[in-house]
């Protein structure tokens, strides 16, 4: 199927900026998977930062396998956004700074009355921010979708400028 | 098994059934996709429902260990598993899940799970046999608190 890029993009930012809590799998290295929750804020690239407490297992992950794959849900219209990408530690300080901000704004948001974790981290420094690039997002709604195939449904958005875009994963969720 | 422990856990799914699961692809990387799960009254399983032809099927079928993690943001509160999946077979345990997660989800105007909307083969019922899980409820509570924490 044929997507308008610029549109689909902005559908991806506009569904980050109003889901910004998801879960991320990463894989030891032992094959072994890992799910953890994250707090996730994004760049105009489209790439995905997080942090996390240093020396987690998600962390000790990402070292020894740096592919990594996030999923965040929204319950009320049934979308899902899924990222599989590779992942690197931010050390730039201003972007590391920028993220813990942001992080620090998002979760404060999202739960008022009782400061989550990352809150805490973010406060004591104890943590550790990464940046997960993928090459493509996949987004779908599936509120008020009838029974459909696997391209009606996901919309592949590439994160790398390009005009357009004509591809479809046959790999489904 | 710890029971009690057990119970707080299944509580939670039943209060928040909705989940990630994170399996593995043939090359080695994760892969997560939502699900929406119930508990065994019982025993330390978790049943979802899915179709033959989802990635996370076939990655079950190529190797049976999955994380699986809820999450509850206003709650401040997440659970995190590991297991291993199988396919489930008893037709009396299908009918049990089937009949679980419509109840759960009832009150949804569309409580169908996005899978439903998906052609992507035969439905199929898994379970996935919990080997560790941590339930951390954090409202309230100073990080190394060990209160946050329940663990089977």
């Amino acid at each position: 199927m044929t997507i308008d890029i610029s549109e689909s993009r902005e559908h991806v930012r506009e569904f980050l900026k109003n889901n910004s809590v998801g879960v991320l799998a990463t894989a030891s290295n032992m094959g072994k998977p890992h799910a953890a929750t994250v707090y996730v804020t994004f760049d105009q690239d489209l790439n995905i930062y997080f942090l996390t407490r240093k020396g987690t297992r998600k962390s000790q992950n990402i070292h020894s396998n740096n592919q990594a794959a996030l999923s965040i849900y929204n319950a009320a219209s049934q979308t899902t956004l899924q990222a599989e990408g590779s992942v690197i530690e931010v050390s730039d300080t201003s972007k590391v700074q920028w993220v813990a901000n942001d992080i620090w704004r998002i979760a404060t948001q999202a739960s008022p009355n009782s400061p989550p974790p990352q809150t805490q981290l973010i406060g004591a420094g104890d943590y550790a921010v990464y940046k997960l690039s993928a090459p493509s997002l996949r987004l779908a709604t599936f509120k008020g979708q009838g029974a459909a195939s696997p391209e009606q449904v996901f919309n592949i958005v590439p994160t790398q400028e390009e005009s357009h875009f004509n591809a479809y994963d046959k790999n489904v969720n | 098994m710890n029971t009690e422990a057990y119970n707080d856990i299944r509580t939670y799914i039943d209060r928040n059934p909705i989940a990630t699961l994170g399996t593995i692809n043939p090359d080695g990387s994760p892969h997560g996709a939502v699900i929406y799960v119930c508990a065994d009254n019982h025993h330390s399983i978790v049943y979802f429902i899915t179709k033959q032809a989802t990635k996370k099927y076939q990655n079950i079928t190529e190797r049976n260990q999955v994380g699986l993690t809820i999450v509850n943001p206003p709650e401040n509160s997440t659970l995190q598993a590991n297991g291993h999946a199988f396919e489930v077979q008893d037709p009396l345990v299908i009918d049990m899940v089937m009949k679980k997660i419509a109840h759960d989800h009832a009150s949804a105007r569309d409580w169908l799970p996005p899978i439903a909307k998906l052609r992507a083969g035969a439905y199929v019922i898994v379970g996935v046999e919990l080997t560790e899980a941590r339930l951390a409820q954090f409202k309230g509570m100073t990080i190394g608190d060990e209160r946050i924490f329940t663990k089977l």
